[in-house]
């Protein structure tokens, strides 16, 4: 005699369980201490500026007597927003969260208990990927927020001048998290050995493609995302040379075009994974 | 979920609100911790309301400034012992803030009325101005010295205990009878509104009104603000490791400002020309930024300028100085007594 077969569960509700599931799994695990380490290295240094800053003459001089660069507050948190955040710590945070949403699954030989339960395989992807967008915002967002209220005050700066740039700085960061997370869900869906892929992607891939003219610079993440970083940045002189001696993209292109580019890259990804995750078999090593 | 992810969540949620909720009230109210350029010095109600051109300088902040003491050791020793000596005053040690206006005169001119607060020798100081030619007089319990020079009627007075107000005798009047209250420059809509454009930060700023009738009497002979169609005016510098310039000129319409900022780009353009063999120049050159936007109205323009590059402009200016003579603020000649010689005058001379 059988019992009642479980009523298999809604996409929506599906995803939603697998969220709850996976959110404290991955809140706990020894990657988010990793990466709370990485968001505070920021903290730390916003907070050692402020020290030294009630300390010392509010100057940053060049090298060896160099050109003298005098930067406000907003000026250095728009520079620490655009080198820790955006160009290492959000892509580091797709590549170890994105890349191990199936693949740790697959390497702990769990899959197949997911699999068995009375949900649609696309939604445990799904689940597992709004976990990480809430697991990663929970680690860097608030890391953001305590540097911009350490740093933006510093010489002469304001805070309230400075919040439109917050925000954006927070969205922008956001959508930075949902594009490399999606494309990393999709090469951890895909791939057998998907961290090292996405290092590669993250470490080699982009910093060495955009120094190619061409199009091939079309092909990364960090393009487009840094041609909306100076709509966001505050757009101080200072901050202008820095970043015109740091910049490697150029030119940038139109903020539209930006958007375009990083919500098809997130749709054709996401969706890719949620459809190799339905139809793929995955053969678990003995 | 588990009560520990629960709390984490709420603890992270809540920094970010709080965050939030507190950037955006600062917005709302301009700023929580405003720059000290934008806040209103309080002296400010020593200045009249009918001032047009309010400057000030945080004289303090300037001389502790690291650039200060760089450019300290280039001066020469003999620049300011006599100053010194009559009137007991050294600048970079007994001046901490400076406001200085314009204010219309019946005449059609400008008359200026300086305010300093510092440590001063209060009887020296009157004492000297008398020994000047100044007549003592005293109003609303204040001591006003006063003298005249050329058509002018100048005069000095301490409105309170450090803080002196020199200038044309009708604004040092105005001034201690703003002691008590009543209408200052901070009732002036127009240069409080120019004033919050002031970059923030600035140690040192100054803001005018040029499109007035009666405004402009202050400015230099040959320079027209009006040919120009500049309405208004507003200048921030931030002192510190270097200079840092922002100077915006507001204009009455998009063609003037088009036309002015054509203007400017075509004098950068000229001296970015001539900037080849002079290396310092050309760094100030390239930290400009013109910006002029339809629409706006303004044209601004900043420039940085790194220590060495004013170094080398200081250096220049008191190699020009040295040729000109030397840079010692004279005092006015005390006044010729009957049956005395005016000092300075040729003894060959026949007696008028």
């Amino acid at each position: 005699m059988t019992g009642p077969s479980p009523r298999a569960l809604s996409f929506g509700r599906a995803a939603a369980r697998v969220f709850d599931l996976s959110l404290g799994e991955m809140l706990w695990s020894r990657r988010t201490l990793f990466m709370a380490l990485v968001a505070g290295g920021p903290v730390v240094i916003a907070v050692a500026l402020r020290i030294a800053a009630s300390s010392t003459a509010a100057r940053f001089t060049g090298a060896t007597g160099g050109p003298a660069f005098i930067l406000g507050g907003p000026d250095i948190f728009g520079l620490m927003i655009w080198a820790f955040y955006l160009r290492f710590t959000v892509p580091v945070l797709g590549v170890f969260y994105g890349t191990s949403l199936i693949a740790d699954e697959v390497e702990d030989r769990t899959i197949t208990y997911l699999f068995t339960r009375p949900v649609p395989r696309g939604a445990i992807l799904v689940g597992k990927y709004l976990a990480y967008l809430a697991c990663s915002s929970i680690v860097i967002l608030p890391s953001v927020m305590v540097v911009y209220f350490a740093v933006v005050p510093l010489f002469g700066g304001r805070i309230g001048a400075g919040f439109p740039s917050l925000v954006a700085d927070l969205a922008l960061i956001g959508l930075g998290l949902a594009v490399y997370g999606a494309a990393f869900a999709y090469v951890g869906a895909r791939l057998r050995r998907p961290l090292l892929s996405g290092l590669l992607f993250v470490f080699g891939w982009e910093p060495v493609v955009v120094l190619v003219p061409g199009y091939m610079k079309n092909l990364t993440v960090a393009y487009y995302l840094q041609g909306l970083v100076p709509h966001a940045a505050p757009q101080g002189e200072a901050m202008t040379l820095l970043r015109s001696a740091l910049q490697t993209f150029e030119p940038a292109p139109a903020a539209w075009v930006c958007l375009l580019a990083l919500a098809a890259i997130w749709a054709v990804t996401l969706g890719a994974a949620v459809r190799t995750v339905g139809r793929r078999e995955y053969l678990l090593e003995r | 979920m588990p009560t520990r992810t629960c709390c984490v969540c709420i603890g992270a949620g809540g920094v970010l609100a709080a965050g939030l909720a507190g950037g955006f009230a600062a917005y709302l109210q301009g700023g929580l911790p405003a720059a000290a350029a934008q806040t209103r010095p309080d002296h400010f109600r020593y200045v009249p309301a009918a001032a047009h051109f309010v400057a000030f300088a945080d004289v303090r902040a300037v001389v502790s400034s690291g650039l200060s003491g760089r450019l300290e050791g280039r001066r020469p020793e003999e620049a300011e012992p006599e100053f010194e000596t009559r009137t007991g005053i050294r600048v970079a040690r007994d001046i901490e803030q400076a406001v200085a206006s314009f204010a219309p005169s019946g005449s059609g001119a400008a008359d200026l009325l300086v305010v300093l607060s510092g440590q001063f020798d209060q009887r020296r100081l009157e004492s000297l101005a008398v020994e000047h030619g100044g007549t003592v007089t005293d109003h609303a319990g204040h001591t006003l010295v006063s003298t005249t020079v050329g058509d002018s009627r100048l005069a000095m007075a301490f409105v309170e205990p450090g803080v002196l107000a020199v200038g044309s005798e009708e604004l040092v009047v105005g001034a201690i009878e703003l002691v008590d209250g009543g209408d200052n420059v901070t009732s002036n809509e127009r240069l409080m509104t120019l004033l919050s454009t002031v970059e923030p930060g600035s140690n040192a700023w100054a803001v005018g009104e040029l499109d007035r009738p009666d405004a402009g009497g202050w400015m230099p002979q040959g320079l027209d603000a009006r040919a120009l169609r500049v309405s208004a005016f507003s200048v921030g510098g931030r002192v510190n490791g270097g200079i840092r310039l922002t100077v915006r000129a507001e204009t009455p319409d998009d063609a003037a400002s088009q036309n002015l900022r054509d203007i400017l780009q075509g004098f950068l353009a000229l001296a970015r020309m001539q900037a080849d063999a002079e290396p310092e120049v050309a760094a100030i050159l390239d930290s400009v930024r013109l910006h002029a936007a339809p629409g706006e109205h303004f044209v601004s323009l900043s420039m940085a300028v790194p220590a060495t590059t004013v170094e080398w402009l200081w250096d220049r200016a008191l190699a020009g100085a040295g040729s000109a003579g030397p840079m010692v603020p004279e005092l006015p000649p005390p006044p010729v007594r009957p049956g005395e010689r005016a000092p300075g005058r040729d003894d060959a001379a026949p007696p008028r």
